[in-house]
């Protein structure tokens, strides 16, 4: 059996996995994760990158956000790496129903797509055990959401009218642990990772399983499971999450 | 390589391909067909419940009504309404007639009189006065100065001023309005009024202080050019009084302090966009009797500021623990119940039907920019173009009620 073969086997568990998932917890929601990156070396130390990803949600059925990302990072030491960058993100922001007293229907604004800035910087430490690596990442992140003008249904008035979502500012700390084993003689890395996001208290956890499959050094493919748990209501509306991703990176 | 490209392409493209529905709501049916009053019993059975649009029409039939109790501790705040607590030595009759002069009689040099056809002013600086007013002119009216709280009977007297105010009381004390046994009574103004600088005659029956309504008589209060009925203070009242207020031009009765109804028939009919059956910038209790509203009007835009129509409104707190009150407001945007205080229902029944097309304002059955506190009694409400409630601020109901109905349209508590 060739690489590509068994590579395309791996895509097909993924994806049977993926279906698997969408039936076994039908209260938890579904999505893809496809990313496209490029990254340039410009000394051992330091490197820039590029990357675009599209998300999708509601079983896949509904695309939940674009985002173009680029990124610095530079060695401050063999084992503690500083990083900076800016995602631009393009949102497709759930529905919100809201109720009366009465408990029937007040108003209802659909989903409407709008634009997010974000900021992080990192440090990562890393260091091997045997073949095994890990890694302590901690990110500070700073997301701004602009006002935006959407409509809503308003039920008791039974009209639409133009509704005004305030500009919001989130600041998160994540971090998360990764733990990579390096197969011998294997262009593949499979590794686990757990994150933890803060916003003064927890409010979302997300456990990773994946795999990086390098090919000639240049061309990097990636393939990961996660689960999202939202602890803590951050008013987006999300759920909990089941996501299959595929990436592609080349390195120049 | 390329074998791999071309898998995660077309992986891409597949999904994109099904990632093209919206996972909103499907609320397409509520929206286009109105349907907000259905109920879902499953996925195949949808419930339109039937729910009774209850007529609401002026009501001039007799009433019984529980004893009245006369507050006699002197210390009791609505003590100095009573006035069986009040003692009044000097009566001054005046007789109004088309035959000729109005003519006065009695303790006449206790008051100066000023009789001009059927137009009288009365000025006095004497306390215990009570002024007993019967005949009838199509070009008369009545226009009291004094110093101290005075009594005025009415003892079937029918009184038309073309030029302005029917009864026109500048004294700022209390006014016991006294309908005598039996009598029907009949004010109405002209839909243009003589203004005097400095003065105040802002309805048919004008005071600019307290107007206490008592006794078992009727009155009939016409309005073609502003108010039916007026305080610049507040109006109470009581037991046994019949009032029927029809208002062509503004507001059935207007009051700056607060409305007490403690008993009674009152029938209010407005017909002016904008206009309220019973409006006031203060407190209202509704504690007994039965208060029927109807009211027909659109709505007015003035300077960008849009107002609709209502049964009652009240700017602070309305508070109902007895009676009935009826409230119906088929106009344009024309509401039920506006409170901006406020509205704390525990006893009574009351019943609004909204009729009115959504335009500009929403005819709503109840609206209030602060709380709604149901906690007796039986509360009927009915908007046949928009929402039932709306309340801005926390909605209490209590334990214990014997049904509930809810809809987008109605909301029906009984307890």
């Amino acid at each position: 059996m060739g690489k590509c073969s068994r590579y395309t086997i791996g895509l097909l568990l993924l994806a049977s996995m993926a279906i698997w998932c969408t039936d076994a917890a039908a209260e938890d929601d579904f999505g893809m994760s496809y990313s496209l990156g490029v990254e340039k070396k410009f000394s051992k130390k330091t490197k820039l990158e590029a990357e675009a990803e599209l998300r999708t949600r509601n079983d896949t059925k509904t695309l939940d956000r674009w985002s173009l990302e680029v990124s610095a990072s530079h060695k401050l030491t063999p084992w503690l790496k500083a990083e900076a960058g800016y995602l631009w993100l393009y949102d497709n922001n759930r529905e919100k129903i809201t109720y009366n007293t009465s408990g029937s229907y007040n108003n209802w604004r659909p989903s409407y797509w709008g634009t997010r800035h974000r900021f992080h910087v990192s440090l990562t430490g890393s260091f091997d055990i045997g073949r095994f690596g890990f890694s302590i990442r901690e990110r500070y992140q700073y997301t701004y959401r602009p006002t935006a003008t959407t409509t809503r249904y308003d039920f008791d008035n039974e009209w639409w009218e133009d509704t005004e979502v305030k500009s919001k500012h989130d600041h998160t700390l994540r971090s998360r642990l990764k733990i990579d084993y390096n197969i011998p003689k294997s262009k593949l890395t499979p590794y686990v990772s757990a994150e933890l996001f803060n916003d003064m208290s927890l409010t979302k956890s997300r456990f990773m399983a994946g795999a990086d499959y390098t090919l000639k050094k240049k061309h990097t493919f990636g393939a990961f499971y996660r689960y999202q748990i939202v602890n803590s209501n951050d008013n987006d509306n999300e759920t909990n999450e089941h996501m299959i991703g595929f990436s592609y990176k080349y390195k120049f | 390589m390329k074998r791999i490209l071309y898998y995660i392409a077309a992986l891409v493209i597949t999904s994109f391909a099904v990632s093209c529905e919206n996972d909103d709501t499907d609320f397409s049916d509520i929206i286009n067909n109105h349907k907000t009053d259905t109920t879902v019993v499953d996925s195949d059975t949808v419930v339109v419940p039937v729910i009774e649009v209850k007529e609401i029409a002026i009501d001039s039939t007799a009433l019984e009504e529980p004893s009245e109790v006369i507050p006699t501790d002197h210390e009791d705040p609505s003590y100095e309404d009573y006035v069986e607590n009040a003692e009044f030595k000097y009566t001054v009759n005046i007789h109004f007639s088309d035959d000729g002069n109005a003519t006065l009689s009695g303790n006449t040099a206790r008051v100066k009189a000023t009789v001009n056809g059927n137009h009288v002013t009365i000025s006095t600086s004497t306390k215990k006065i009570e002024y007993v007013v019967s005949g009838s002119s199509s070009n008369g009216s009545l226009k009291i100065y004094s110093d101290y709280k005075f009594k005025l009977t009415l003892n079937g007297v029918t009184l038309t001023n073309p030029n302005g105010a029917a009864i026109n009381n500048q004294c700022g004390k209390t006014m016991y309005l006294v309908l005598a046994d039996g009598s029907t009574n009949r004010l109405e103004d002209g839909s243009t009024y003589t203004d005097v600088e400095g003065e105040d005659q802002k309805a048919t029956f004008f005071s600019e202080g307290q107007i206490i309504f008592s006794g078992s008589g009727t009155l009939n209060v016409i309005a073609n050019g502003r108010n039916a009925i007026t305080s610049d203070d507040y109006v109470r009242i009581r037991p046994g009084v019949r009032i029927y207020a029809k208002a062509l031009a503004r507001n059935g009765i207007k009051t700056n302090d607060g409305v007490w109804i403690d008993g009674g028939v009152l029938n209010i009919e407005t017909h002016a966009s904008g206009s309220r059956g019973i409006n006031c910038e203060s407190n209202i209790y509704i504690n007994g009797g039965r208060t029927t509203i109807i009211g027909s009007g659109g709505v007015t835009i003035e300077q960008g500021d849009t107002t609709s129509c209502a049964g009652v409104k009240c700017d602070s707190t309305l508070t109902m623990t007895a009676g009935v009150l009826n409230i119906k407001c088929t106009g344009e945007g024309g509401k039920g119940i506006r409170s901006h205080g406020d509205f704390l229902f525990s006893g009574g029944e009351l019943n609004i039907v909204t009729t009115g097309e959504k335009g500009l304002a929403s005819p709503k059955g109840v609206k209030c920019d602060a709380g709604l506190s149901i906690t007796g009694g039986r509360f009927y409400v009915y908007s046949t173009n928009a929402a039932a409630l709306d309340i801005e601020g926390s909605f209490y109901l209590a334990d214990g009620y014997i049904s509930q109905q809810i809809g987008t349209h109605y909301y029906i508590v009984d307890y």
